[in-house]
């Protein structure tokens, strides 16, 4: 996996409490993302899948581990090399609408990433802007509005076309959808792979809710507490889960018109509190298949298939 | 089934700054004793509306409430005075579980406190108040009967899966995690022994595999209880799970009502249609809907999906569509083939 993009090995964020405990949001994380591929990582609230994203790009400061962005680390890097870095890897946040400024309008709020990040002059910064306007599917006249006079789903373009005029290779997408209704989703989602495919983006897909992501993304990682628990191409994973978590994780997903998922069993309890880990796998207190063995080993991601890894001692 | 509640043509409007908004536009609904109704549409559909509606918690003066029935257990709520409605039905015979539990648990109070609160008011064995009698705040609450209440709040707690119900009651709001907190509104409403839950998306905040357990709570208790249930959501898949029949509303308008087996195997009307189309699908993006949910400042004339709807003739663009269909309701001129119906 040596021609990754942006790779990182036991990368951990904590986030320190005024008594001294530690929330380990991330905790050794080892990934590869390929160049091109959209990864989707899911997980339930509090499993770190934003903090792992935040801490990709430096957002949050990594206490363990490295990021290496095509073949070099970038923790350490610093003014001008920073900032190179940071145009082509790029956030695009959950609430695109409250990532706007109020008091700007559309436009300048397009023109500002332009300004800090490149060099281009204003008849240049503003051939870029329409561009990326015309991209995501807005039209010129609403570079004059403010965030508040456009709809949700509008706002979510905005934000879109803001990292786009940056042309960036990688976009780390946290819950890009979530809060918008269906028919508006499915609108967003088509216009992502357009862009994708358009930019050769390579997208880092956040997000809980597992239909989207296996509707669009073509490899997927599971996160649980902190940690990837299995990956495998969206295929293979969702056709053929391995770790009992992401088995329970499908198995609650409603499908309509298939069986009930209330007439089955699932998945009890809630996952524990982050400040206090369970040794060994930190699945286990809600696993039906944890023995002794899960208490004293904490499983490590290992192969199963040419596309898949889990992290279990029984997958 | 006999029929808990029956709303004919309910028109509401609000009256703003920017002038009037059409917000329910002859809206009819029928619930059966111990009946879960799936109340599903997009963002600005009129799904909370007609649920204040039948609460009867929409501001006023600012909203005008219009229509041809709304009754409740053979009663005229539209007749009754607010005062009426608050004493013997909001909150004893139709009850409520709102979206997010955070949000409607005072933070400052343990959660024992809230649920006692609750039963001081709303209690079973508490009679409602008479007509200009002291507000409860300022009455006794008999040492007896609030034994029973707490005995009564204990075993509901057990019901819905609290862990240590004794230890739950001295916890604050926040001590507790979001699927806990829903399990206690979920008590809370069901407390009261109501007729009528109206659920408002109660499990849009939740993960899914904790939704999954909501959903299984909610489902096995309201059954047991023979309570009807208002279930209003954006999220096709909760309504499949849990609804015994579905309606469809589209910018303040209700579009198909059916079955919930028979509305998923063959939607009727264009635009559900369309929404079932734009779930996520596993092989591959789903397809969207043209166009926006219009403004309801001035919503468009005749059915208002006119205007993204393929099938669109002269006919929608002016006058509202009949209602067609017995079981399987829909309210459109070119309503899609239906496999087990005959024609209308």
């Amino acid at each position: 996996m040596s021609d990754a993009l942006l790779e990182t090995r036991g990368l951990a964020h904590h986030f320190r409490l005024k008594d001294g405990r530690a929330v380990r949001a991330v905790d050794g994380v080892d990934l590869a993302v390929q160049a091109g591929e959209i990864l989707g990582i899911v997980g339930e609230s509090g499993c770190g899948k934003s903090t792992l994203g935040k801490t990709l790009i430096g957002v949050l400061r990594a206490d363990d581990g490295t990021v290496i962005y095509d073949g070099a680390p970038i923790q350490n890097l610093k003014g001008p090399a920073l900032r190179a870095v940071r145009s082509r890897l790029q956030y695009v946040y959950q609430d695109a609408g409250a990532a706007l400024d109020p008091r700007w309008t559309i436009g300048r709020s397009l023109d500002e990433a332009l300004v800090i990040h490149t060099k281009l002059s204003r008849a240049e910064r503003s051939a870029r802007v329409r561009e990326t306007l015309a991209a995501v599917g807005l039209h010129e006249d609403q570079l004059s509005l403010y965030p508040h006079e456009i709809s949700g789903g509008q706002q979510r373009r905005v934000g879109l076309a803001r990292v786009l005029a940056l042309h960036p290779r990688v976009l780390i997408l946290d819950e890009p959808t979530s809060g918008l209704d269906v028919s508006v989703q499915a609108t967003i989602l088509k216009l992502l792979v357009a862009l994708w495919r358009q930019y050769g983006l390579t997208l880092l897909f956040i997000s809980h809710d597992l239909a989207v992501v296996r509707s669009i993304c073509t490899r997927v990682a599971v996160m649980y507490l902190g940690r990837i628990v299995e990956t495998g191409s969206t295929a293979d994973l969702f056709v053929n889960p391995r770790h009992p978590y992401t088995k329970s994780l499908l198995a609650a997903v409603p499908q309509p018109g298939g069986p009930r998922v209330i007439d089955q069993a699932w998945l009890e309890g809630e996952p524990p509190d982050p400040l206090d880990i369970p040794s060994g796998c930190r699945f286990r207190n809600r696993c039906p298949m944890a023995q002794r063995r899960c208490a004293a080993e904490d499983p490590a991601l290992r192969a199963l298939a040419p596309t898949q890894a889990a992290a279990c001692h029984f997958a | 089934m006999t029929e808990l509640l029956a709303v004919r043509d309910l028109v509401v409007n609000y009256h703003t700054q920017r002038g009037v908004v059409r917000a329910l536009d002859g809206v009819s609904l029928s619930i059966g004793k111990g009946e879960v109704v799936g109340l599903v549409g997009e963002s600005g559909c009129g799904k909370s509306t007609l649920a204040r509606a039948i609460l009867g918690v929409l501001p006023a003066p600012a909203s005008e409430v219009k229509a041809a029935s709304l009754s409740f257990g053979g009663e005229n709520l539209l007749a009754l005075a607010s005062a009426d409605i608050a004493r013997r039905i909001r909150g004893r015979r139709i009850t409520f579980i709102p979206q997010d539990p955070y949000g409607s648990l005072n933070p400052l109070f343990t959660i024992g406190q809230q649920m006692l609160d609750l039963m001081q008011w709303k209690s079973p064995l508490a009679i409602p108040a008479r007509r200009g009698a002291w507000p409860a705040l300022l009455t006794r609450y008999p040492a007896a009967r609030r034994a029973r209440d707490r005995a009564a709040i204990l075993e509901m707690l057990e019901a819905v899966q609290i862990p240590n119900p004794e230890q739950a009651l001295a916890k604050l709001p926040h001590e507790l995690s979001g699927g806990q907190r829903q399990r206690i509104v979920i008590a809370m409403a069901l407390l009261p022994q109501p007729e009528l839950i109206i659920a408002d998306e109660p499990t849009t905040a939740l993960d899914v595999t904790i939704q999954a357990q909501i959903l299984r709570l909610l489902h096995r208790e309201v059954k047991r209880r023979q309570v009807s249930v208002l279930f209003t959501t954006h999220d096709l898949g909760t309504a499949w799970e849990i609804c015994d029949r579905i309606l469809v509303m589209y910018a303040g308008q209700e579009v198909e009502a059916a079955p919930t087996a028979a509305f998923f195997a063959a939607p009727r009307h264009p635009y559900t249609a369309r929404l079932l189309q734009s779930l996520p699908r596993a092989d591959g993006v789903a397809q969207d809907i043209p166009g926006e949910i219009p403004s309801l400042l001035s919503p468009p004339p005749g059915c208002r999906f006119h205007p993204r709807c393929a099938e669109a003739s002269a006919d929608c663009r002016t006058k509202r569509p009949p209602v067609t269909g017995s079981a399987h309701v829909v309210r459109c001129y070119h309503p899609l083939d239906a496999p087990g119906e005959a024609a209308a």
